[in-house]
């Protein structure tokens, strides 16, 4: 595999490294962008879902035939046509409707498609259902306890790709250990200081503000669905499994997507659309509520984190224990499962622990399932990991940002799974938050009433390594049109980045680079806008499929200019012969001489990174093992504290982050912005609190808070550059690291501020004043 | 989990006049409700099967000195230039919801929204001493804001046609509350201080409203016998606020705990009395 | 009933309950699907359009209020084929779009707001924002645009 970089590089024709405009930001200002909702065709059908209202239940009796009678009803769907088992690549417990068991409240019970969207809505009304409740396990510590009810009390019969700990209300179970029980017990036995602290994190929604939507087909026993996603190999995968059809019959097509974060990976009202417009025999259209949206579109999982660490004098940590208990939902439809190995990784991945006893159960319960959200479990480890060093550094007697450094990983150390942080510069990155921050504390006095507190958090991130595949063609004029199933979610990743990454590699004006919307039929595999990796890995692919390119356009220009491809060079729309200006042909006219020769000039890269080398021995039941092309990260913060109120003001916020090579500033701080302040949200406002009966109490944007124009502090970010090996040209992912330390930076620096620990999010004023009053 | 108002969508009739609002009204009953700006009836759950619009009826969009008809909104009354006597309704405007809102939702809406406990304009109203009138089918009257309230509350065809305040010299009032994030929601807490203040800032003639704390703005007597005779500042703002914990039964909810509500109360009193303190002639020279 | 509008300057007529939201009579009988209905219930603001000189929550706004003054949504803020309105050119310029379902939104209220305030601080701006939520940028870059905007605006014959 020959990543771009690996390949000399021509003097930059200057497409990376500049900022340039996205452009599909011009039809987006105008209102012509094309989104899933805005997708109309002649015939269309409105579906509406019935989704149960309460979250435990067994199903009496289903009756549909009285909506199915309504005015302007096509169809009506339910669990009898889509009995199939899927989930999200590990464990299959899930369907695409409830099926004599209701386990979350929300969960589709049947689906129906009619003319207008008001007699979808009134035949809903009409179908008769029948539920006799069942007891709710909501409370993670009493599912997994023994006795309780099970969510899945069939849980062995379903298929699991991979074989792990599971059993009864726990999903999955994934251990991490490192060291010998006598190690263990010696370094407990010397320990200067035992810590030990409990933190809990509730569920943070994704909320993009083009809620999930989608219009399905269906024709000649193919389906094909235009929808709004981040995965679209996935939709199609999760969605053909649920339908019991091959992949291969899914065409999953994509427009622009308004926003993801994490939120629209997997498949959800795809299979429910694919559905009804097979049955009905025309195109479908689904779109989520915003109601709907907040309660039963995954979430960031909800969790109990429990932290243990032994530190000798020196604030060294010798060993550190946890237990992490998260919640699954009533299925696997998200990624929590596949992720229950990554809090060991986070926690041993920026700090050096030398013996470890992690252990991560995600559980049933009967409520909304989770799913990913930018991060993944990412926030909430920093958060338990950072919040516990507070601690510890305060019991040790060691200074907190000392104690960091004395334990922070240095380059050529291992991480917690053996790996070795080759390429770190989390000191560097300190320093620079470090140096920003304390400039601030000099020249800015606290007001009378209100408490000041600063923090500092360093961090090891990393890039999803998964597969990708583009495709680029020059075209009779001389523009590159590059296909793809990487995604644009509003990152920039493609529209910018990969643009940036084959204009530099070909010469030629990022102007004349042309991207076409994702489509299964026509691009291959593609991993998703996830984990940070479009600029990355679809960059890769697409940058060595223009390495391959350039060489076929200089091969036939060179028989055009009668000069050796050595001797030539691409500068905007011409080949030239380097040293003669006058020689020099255009790409259209390359384009034209290639067609009626050679053939047509094309080309297909692909990337994956390969595993790093690392202790496959200390971990069981982890789907998530290495930490691939790691980038080191430092936030700081200044905060303000009102007494009376509680209210948390962040007065600074600063940012030093490795993007290994700066494709486009403009765009990574357009992700540093929007990380950190969605991580400010999760910090200080979002909470989708779930009541005792399992169905979600925040339905709207009144009581789900997300952070406004007035909430967010100004972020002064300073861009590291340590180039990354297989990186295109040394590019890292950008999109992820900065929403991971903020909920821990905040924690921290408001605990500092009003001389309290802090173990829960999110720190609203209700919540901090709480936690004044019983200093 | 169907959108708001998704499955009936009203019908909207169009009143030319008070009276001809007011008798199509009467005829529809429960059927019927008068619609001005829209922006909380839209959310309905439960909508009448047809809006009266008010939008046509000239005579509620009329102003005065003091007076503001029914139909004006947040923003007419926030851009308002207004005597100091009136200031905190200026603030309760000004600060309410956001823009979207503030341009549509008007004073007539904000008086007579069922089940809005954080409505802005009615503790400013109440502090204020205003008036009301109110056209039914029998007439119309005058009545002061509390009435107004429980009628609206209740039911029965009663629209509001205007509301009015007293602006004497050396009156001042002023408005606070208080949110979660920036702005942009509802308040947790909300007070109106309106007073007599002489030349040292004593306070006379108090009138306190609280609002967001209990399921319907109300005065708070404990709160303004504090501040009577008592030089109008933070402290003895803090000292109301405090008195007015002791008494109000404040409502648990989605957007903030009970507890939290009268824990803020001297802060939200201490708000309120900066800004009416804000307009007093040595502030403003 | 029939409701009679002026949408981007051109006379319409339609038939639906006087309560639809003017969003779902722009977006579904008049196709002017750029404004966005992102949550339904007024708090979002991707819906926002221009009610005579107002912004206003179109998701909420019953057609039957909308009769008596222009309508103007983000479609008939520049020329389809034409250049920009200045908001939307800072928009692009200063990176305030990422996914951009937000951004008619934003793009309605600022350009209003700008007409009332032509020479705003950042406060200002931010304070016009609040009814738009954006869930990409953080919004710093919008304010940027808003302020670049302004400044454009003022040079400009």
């Amino acid at each position: 595999m020959t990543a771009p970089s690996d390949t000399p590089v021509r003097p930059a024709a200057g497409a990376v490294g500049r900022s340039i405009p996205r452009p599909d930001a011009d039809a987006k200002v105008r209102g012509a962008a094309v989104y899933a909702v805005d997708l109309a065709e002649a015939g269309l059908l409105h579906a509406a879902v019935l989704r149960a209202e309460i979250a435990a239940a067994r199903i009496v009796r289903l009756d549909t035939r009285a909506a199915a009678a309504m005015p302007g009803v096509h169809v009506v769907v339910t669990g009898a046509d889509a009995p199939a088992l899927s989930g999200m690549l590990v464990v299959k417990d899930q369907t695409v409707f409830a099926i004599d068991t209701v386990r979350y409240a929300g969960e589709p019970i049947a689906a129906v498609a009619a003319d207008t969207p008001a007699q979808a809505a009134a035949a809903l009304a009409a179908v008769e259902l029948e539920l006799e409740p069942l007891d709710p396990v909501v409370d993670l510590h009493a599912a997994v306890a023994p006795g309780t009810r099970l969510v899945h009390p069939d849980w062995a019969t379903y298929e699991a790709p991979v074989a792990g700990f599971r059993g009864g209300n726990v999903a999955w179970e994934s251990r991490l250990e490192k060291g010998t029980d006598e190690e263990w017990a010696a370094a407990f036995a010397t320990a200067h200081r035992v810590i030990s602290d409990e933190f809990r994190v509730p569920r943070q929604h994704q909320t993009p503000i083009e809620p999930h939507a989608c219009v399905a087909t269906y024709t000649s026993g193919r389906f094909t669905v235009h929808t709004s996603t981040q995965f679209p190999h996935s939709v199609r995968t999760r969605t053909a499994e649920l339908l019991g059809v091959r992949p291969s019959a899914v065409r999953v097509v994509v427009p622009t997507v308004g926003g993801g974060f994490g939120g629209k990976l997997d498949a959800m009202l795809e299979p429910i659309a694919c559905l009804l417009a097979r049955r009905a025999g025309r195109p479908v259209r689904l779109v989520n509520t915003r109601e709907e949206e907040l309660a039963t579109a995954g979430p960031r999982e909800n969790a109990i984190l429990r932290l243990r660490t032994a530190v000798d004098a020196g604030g060294r940590i010798l060993a550190q224990e946890a237990d992490i208990l998260t919640d699954n939902g009533a299925n696997s439809s998200g990624e929590t499962l596949i992720c229950a190995g990554l809090p060991a990784l986070v926690l041993g991945s920026t700090y050096r622990i030398p013996l470890a006893r992690y252990r991560t159960r995600v559980a049933y319960t009967t409520t909304p399932p989770t799913a990913a959200f930018r991060g993944v479990g990412g926030p909430y480890v920093v958060f338990a990991q950072e919040a516990h060093l507070d601690h510890v550094a305060r019991e040790a007697g060691v200074d907190r940002l000392e104690l960091r450094l004395r334990n922070v990983l240095a380059a050529g150390e291992a991480m917690i799974n053996g790996q070795e942080l080759d390429d770190t510069i989390l000191v560097q990155a300190l320093e620079s938050v470090q140096r920003r921050v304390s400039w601030t504390r000099s020249t800015t006095e606290a007001t009378s009433r209100r408490l000041r507190g600063t923090a500092v958090v360093p961090l090891t991130w990393l890039t999803n390594p998964g597969p990708g595949e583009a495709s680029v063609a020059l075209s009779e004029d001389g523009t590159v049109l590059v296909s793809t199933a990487a995604t644009e979610i509003g990152t920039g990743a493609v529209q910018t980045g990969v643009r940036q990454i084959v204009a530099e590699r070909l010469g030629i004006d990022v102007d004349d680079v042309l991207v076409a919307n994702p489509d299964t039929d026509t691009a291959g595999f593609d991993n998703g806008a996830q984990g940070s990796r479009t600029t990355y890995g679809a960059g890769n692919a697409a940058g060595q499929a223009a390495g391959e390119l350039r060489e076929q356009i200089l091969h036939t220009a060179a028989g055009m200019l009668e000069a050796a491809e050595a001797d030539l060079e691409i500068v905007g729309d011409r080949v030239r012969v380097v040293g003669s200006p006058g020689a020099s042909v255009a790409l259209s006219a390359v384009s034209r001489a290639a067609m009626w020769s050679g053939g047509p000039l094309s080309a297909t890269g692909r990337f994956v990174s390969p595993p790093p080398e690392f202790d496959a021995g200390c971990m069981i039941g982890a789907l998530f093992t290495t930490i691939n092309a790691t980038s080191s990260h430092a936030h700081a913060a200044e905060v303000e504290v009102d007494p009376d109120t509680g209210e948390v003001t962040i007065l600074r916020y600063v940012v030093a982050q490795d993007v290994g090579r700066a494709v486009n500033p403009a765009m990574i701080a357009g992700q540093v912005n929007g990380g950190v302040t969605q991580g400010l949200g999760y910090a200080l406002y979002e909470d989708l609190r779930i009541g005792p009966d399992g169905r979600v109490l925040d339905r709207d944007l009144e009581t789900y808070r997300i952070p406004t124009a007035l909430d967010v502090p100004p972020i002064d970010l300073e861009i590291l550059e340590n180039p990354l090996r297989n990186g295109p040209y040394g590019a890292k992912g950008v999109a992820e690291p900065p929403i991971v330390p903020v909920a821990a930076v905040v924690a921290c620096a408001v605990a500092d501020a009003i001389g309290a620990p802090l173990t829960e999010l999110p720190l609203t004023p209700f919540a901090v004043l709480a936690a004044l009053r019983q200093r | 989990m169907t959108a708001p108002g998704l499955l009936a969508r009203s019908e909207i009739q169009a009143a030319t006049s008070v009276d001809d609002a007011v008798a199509r009204l009467a005829e529809l009953g429960t059927e019927g409700a008068p619609l001005a700006g829209g922006t909380w009836l839209m959310r309905s759950a439960r909508p009448p099967r047809t809006f009266i619009s008010l939008q046509r009826v000239a005579e509620l969009r009329e102003v005065s000195v003091n007076g503001w008809g029914a139909l004006v909104t947040h923003a007419e009354l926030a851009a308002a230039a207004l005597p100091p006597a009136l200031h905190a309704v200026r603030t309760a405007a000004r600060t309410s919801a956001f823009p979207q809102v503030r341009n549509v939702a008007t004073l007539g809406g904000n008086l007579s929204a069922r089940g809005f406990a954080e409505a802005d304009l009615v503790p400013a109203l109440l502090a204020l001493d205003a008036t009301v009138e109110v056209a039914t089918p029998a007439g119309r009257q005058r009545t002061d804001v509390e009435a107004y309230l429980r009628v609206a509350q209740s039911s029965g065809p009663a629209l509001l046609v205007s509301a009015t305040a007293p602006a004497p010299m050396g009156r001042f009032s002023g408005y606070g509350r208080l949110t979660v994030r920036g702005g942009g929601e509802y308040a947790i807490a909300s007070v109106a201080i309106a007073a007599d203040l002489d030349g040292a800032r004593v306070a006379s003639t108090v009138r306190v409203a609280v609002g967001s704390v209990e399921a319907r703005a109300r005065r708070c007597p404990e709160a303004e016998a504090l501040l009577t005779g008592t030089v109008l500042d933070e402290t003895s703002a803090r000292a109301a606020g405090r008195a007015a914990a002791e008494v109000l039964t404040a409502r648990d909810d989605l957007l903030a705990p009970g507890w939290y509500r009268l824990e803020v109360l001297p802060v939200v009193f201490a708000r309120a009395a900066a800004d009416c303190l804000a307009a007093t002639p040595e502030e403003t020279s | 009933m029939n409701y009679r509008l002026t949408v981007n300057g051109r006379e319409t007529e339609v038939d639906v309950p006087g309560a639809t939201p003017l969003a779902e009579v722009l977006r579904d009988h008049l196709h002017l699907r750029g404004t966005k209905v992102g949550c339904g219930t007024g708090r979002c603001g991707s819906c926002t359009v221009r009610l005579g000189d107002r912004a206003v929550a179109s998701c909420i706004l019953p057609v039957g209020l909308a009769e008596d003054e222009p309508v103007t949504t983000v479609e008939g803020l520049a020329a389809p084929d034409g250049p920009r309105h200045p908001v939307q050119d800072a928009m692009v310029a200063r990176h305030g779009v990422q996914c951009g379902a937000c951004t008619p939104g934003m793009v309605m209220t600022l350009a209003t707001f700008l007409d009332a305030v032509p020479d705003p601080d950042d406060e200002q701006v931010r304070e016009a924002l609040t009814g738009n939520l954006c869930r990409c940028t953080g919004y710093h870059t919008i304010v940027d645009a808003a302020l670049s905007a302004a400044t454009a605006r003022k040079d400009m014959p």
